[in-house]
């Protein structure tokens, strides 16, 4: 049995089809991710898989339970946790406690919480910043504390949306090496969207492709890299026909 | 036993907060002793029951961040209930308390339950408008006193049962009871598990409804808490005052007063209400007074609102946020 099974999945936005009846399938400790030209409809299906947005149709199973249409924070409790692109939150709270916030999704006193934070925090080398706002800090930490956030939450699967954005090539490698760090130490799954190529070939078993709210391929790294209907996503006909022109598809 | 530890527990706090909070205790124990003016002691009891309205309100308006603008209604109910129970059927204050807060605890409930399917401002202007109609209500039912309010009959001697003392002495400690447990229970909550979740939720919606945060459940919380609050505070109203009416404990001007209060003090801090009520209430009481003897009026609140200009311009988080600030830059 699946872990994630998408069937048929429909989300209309007045006018604009955002999702048009995508169906894919995670398996348990894979890393699958998600690639697409900007408004492809990856994060409207991330949005959709975790409940910020109600499906107009098709289902969304999770680990055998039909989670269609449940509330983000129920989602969460099932133990789909999720990154955000960009993390709007004040600097109200320290890093230390936005962590704990997180952890307090599976205990209920203080002390545990403080130390499954910690615990996390030690994982993606966050102690020195514990103390630190939000606000206050670099890009790349400020990307790792969401991902301590949502890892703190204990969830199966973890769901990345675009979480080399607003990196340098350096920050952006150092991200890829620790992602692989932490699938391997917490037993996840992974489900990764970039629009950067770079960060999700290497990394994943399997790739999705999505365009213009469809569905257009789905398979291996290297396979997804050689795919017509990619390439022409990517970069447009006449690249296409140009490669063809090579024999190189 | 664990929430009394961490109820009763300060040492997470820097040193000069604990002797600032050492000091404010001494301060209100030897208060009556140390004054013999009367209207010293009805300002500083005024005081009191402001930091319990003020520490009530910031659980909601200050660590959740919602402008609820509603407090003055569950103060009333409270203060009502106290009142009338004792008018209709000579009730004492020890048994009709509990009823009375448990009335403004529900209101609260029901009310959060519906109003929290609102955000930011819609929220803000749905709770003045329930707090207009329950005002209006107040105002027009004449069963309950009307616009003439309602006079608590007194006892011929001094009485523990109805709280009715001659001296203000055991109001002004009974309140400084109050606000002490009220300042305990803060100080338990602001490291619980929903103080967390509060703060989360008014740090950002969408990221704490990803981690496993119920928003709206908690948010209702809070607010039910935020009644108690206000229904302790409008039971004593009654007693100490001994009478009531829709304009002094129902008004929506005490609801924006509490608010206001509590920002300039440090809306979202354990101490900012507080620092408040200690600026605003005795400003407000001896200027008043002063201006008002000198034949100007109103010039009070010109300065008061002033001043909320001032230092909502400068720190939005109060002048709690202003020693913060000061604080953290070495």
């Amino acid at each position: 049995m699946a872990l994630l099974e998408v069937t048929d999945l429909t989300k209309n936005f007045v006018g604009v089809v955002a999702n048009d009846h995508i169906s894919f399938e995670i398996e348990k400790g894979q890393i699958i991710g998600l690639i697409g030209p900007n408004g492809a409809g990856k994060t409207t299906l991330f949005n959709c898989i975790v409940g910020y947005h109600k499906p107009d149709q098709g289902t969304v199973r999770f680990n055998g339970k039909n989670i269609t249409g449940l509330k983000p924070f129920q989602t969460n409790r099932e133990g789909i946790g999720r990154t955000f692109q960009i993390m709007s939150i004040s600097g109200a709270l320290t890093v230390m406690e936005n962590v704990m916030v997180g952890s307090f999704c599976r205990v209920s006193d203080t002390r545990s919480a403080r130390k499954g934070a910690f615990e996390i925090m030690k994982l993606l080398e966050l102690e020195k910043d514990a103390d630190a706002r939000l606000t206050e800090l670099p890009i790349a930490v400020q990307k790792r504390v969401g991902l301590a956030m949502a890892l703190a939450t204990e969830p199966k699967l973890l769901m990345l949306d675009e979480v080399a954005a607003g990196l340098n090539p350096k920050e952006t490698e150092e991200m890829v090496a620790l992602l692989q760090g932490i699938f391997k130490a917490k037993d996840l799954t992974l489900f990764v969207t970039e629009h950067v190529m770079e960060v999700v070939m290497p990394i994943s078993q399997r790739i999705i492709v999505l365009d213009g709210g469809q569905k257009i391929a789905e398979g291996k790294p290297q396979d997804i890299a050689n795919d017509e209907r990619v390439i022409r996503a990517y970069l447009g006909e006449k690249y296409v026909e140009d490669r063809k022109h090579r024999g190189s598809i | 036993m664990k929430a009394l530890k961490d109820a009763l527990s300060f040492a997470d706090l820097p040193a000069s907060e604990r002797i600032g909070f050492a000091i404010f205790i001494i301060f209100c124990l030897i208060f009556p002793w140390a004054t013999k003016g009367s209207f010293a002691q009805a300002v500083m009891i005024q005081f009191l029951i402001f930091c319990l309205y003020g520490l009530g309100w910031n659980l909601i308006g200050g660590y959740g961040g919602q402008v609820a603008l509603g407090q003055a209604k569950n103060v009333g109910m409270s203060a009502y209930t106290v009142a009338l129970f004792m008018v209709w059927w000579d009730v004492p204050f020890w048994l009709s308390t509990p009823v009375g807060v448990i009335i403004a605890t529900v209101e609260s409930f029901i009310l959060g339950y519906f109003l929290f399917r609102l955000k930011g401002h819609y929220f803000a202007i749905a709770t003045i408008c329930v707090s207009l109609v329950w005002q209006q209500l107040f105002v027009n039912w004449e069963l309950i006193g009307g616009a003439r309010g309602v006079e608590l009959p007194l006892k011929e001697t001094p009485n523990f049962v109805y709280m009715q003392f001659t001296s203000p002495i055991y109001y002004h400690y009974f309140a400084f009871l109050l606000v002490m447990a009220a300042i305990l229970f803060m100080n338990w909550f602001r490291k619980s598990r929903l103080g967390y979740q509060l703060r989360a939720i008014s740090s950002s919606e969408a990221v704490a409804e990803s981690l496993g945060i119920n928003i709206h459940w908690v948010k209702v919380k809070a607010y039910c808490i935020t009644g108690v609050f206000a229904g302790m505070g409008g039971a004593f109203y009654a007693v100490y005052y001994n009478y009531i009416d829709p304009f002094s404990v129902m008004h929506l001007e005490l609801s924006i007063m509490i608010a206001l209060m509590t920002m300039i003090g440090g809306a979202g801090s354990m101490w900012g209400p507080i620092i408040g009520a200690m600026i605003l209430i005795p400003m407000d009481r001896y200027l008043g007074a002063w201006l008002g003897a000198i034949g100007i009026t109103g010039v009070d609140f010109m300065i008061y609102a002033f001043m909320v200009m001032i230092i909502a311009a400068y720190e939005p988080r109060g002048i709690w946020g202003i020693i913060e600030k000061a604080r953290r830059k070495p």
